[in-house]
């Protein structure tokens, strides 16, 4: 995919900063015309893998005060014109394509809570891909307009 | 009882003795406490039958269902429900997608769910 415009923020990878990312890419597409419905379908996929960002790459623990994560949004065109994020951390090293799990067919008192995130990104963008690169994970969600 | 923050308001009345909690804007990493503390105190009040009502609600991630399941675990051994009304096609979807549209019971509407509880 050839972009032609890109922009990132660099935010401490902790829940609380997660609102100032997605309203960053919601900004963004919305000024490039996006649908609405596909805006917040790449928001809630944004959420998502930031929450794994934000709970997982560093210590385990929400608030490292260390550790940053990175997004960058461009407006991509190849065949279609579409938006691709990429979500960088130098955290622990974690796949998350490698943790998609069937859903539970559990009933309410014995279903997990959690493992709803990889299923929601997975189900609201057309391409996911993870690979590590210079010691960062580097998450990679395109959703074609 | 109002509480307000940026991206999400909540307002909670009690209607023929069942405590209604209407959520509007978006359920997400910043407001899911708020949610997630309003259901808590009405659980800590012994109130076991809980409506939701997501009529305004447009948006919720994984973190807002986590609040909803955890709530539902709380209420279920205490022969309770959270009934859940007026969802947007969207919220619809997220709940379809993860299976828990198997776990909740969902009404169109506020007044379908009261209307549930009345008769039993």
């Amino acid at each position: 995919m050839q972009e032609i415009t890109a922009q990132e923020i660099i935010v401490p990878a902790k829940r609380d900063q997660i609102p100032v990312v997605t309203e960053f890419v919601e900004a963004l597409m919305s000024s490039r015309g996006f649908d609405p419905k596909k805006t917040l379908e790449v928001m809630l996929a944004l959420e998502e893998a930031c929450t794994n960002v934000a709970l997982y790459a560093y210590d385990g623990k929400d608030g490292n005060q260390e550790g940053l994560m990175r997004i960058a949004a461009g407006i991509a065109r190849s065949k279609c014109r579409g938006m691709e994020l990429t979500i960088e951390d130098s955290g622990v090293p974690f796949d998350p394509t490698k943790h998609i799990k069937p859903i539970s067919e559990a009933g309410a008192e014995e279903r997990p809570i959690g493992g709803l995130g990889i299923h929601l990104i997975k189900s609201y963008v057309d391409e996911l891909k993870y690979e590590r690169i210079d010691g960062k994970n580097v998450l990679t969600l395109i959703k074609y307009e | 009882m109002d509480l307000e923050c940026e991206n999400m308001e909540l307002s909670q009345t009690t209607i023929n003795d069942v405590p209604v909690v209407s959520v509007s804007g978006r359920i997400d990493a910043a407001t899911s406490r708020d949610l997630e503390t309003v259901l808590n105190d009405l659980i800590e009040q012994n109130r076991a039958v809980i409506v939701l009502d997501l009529g305004g609600v447009e948006y919720v991630s994984s973190v807002g269902l986590r609040v909803m399941l955890a709530a539902l675990k709380k209420v279920k051994p205490k022969k309770g429900d959270l009934l859940l009304a007026s969802m947007q096609p969207f919220v619809k979807e997220v709940f379809e997608i993860t299976g828990f549209t198997r776990l909740f019971a969902i009404y169109p509407s506020q007044a379908e769910a009261l209307l549930h509880m009345k008769s039993h």
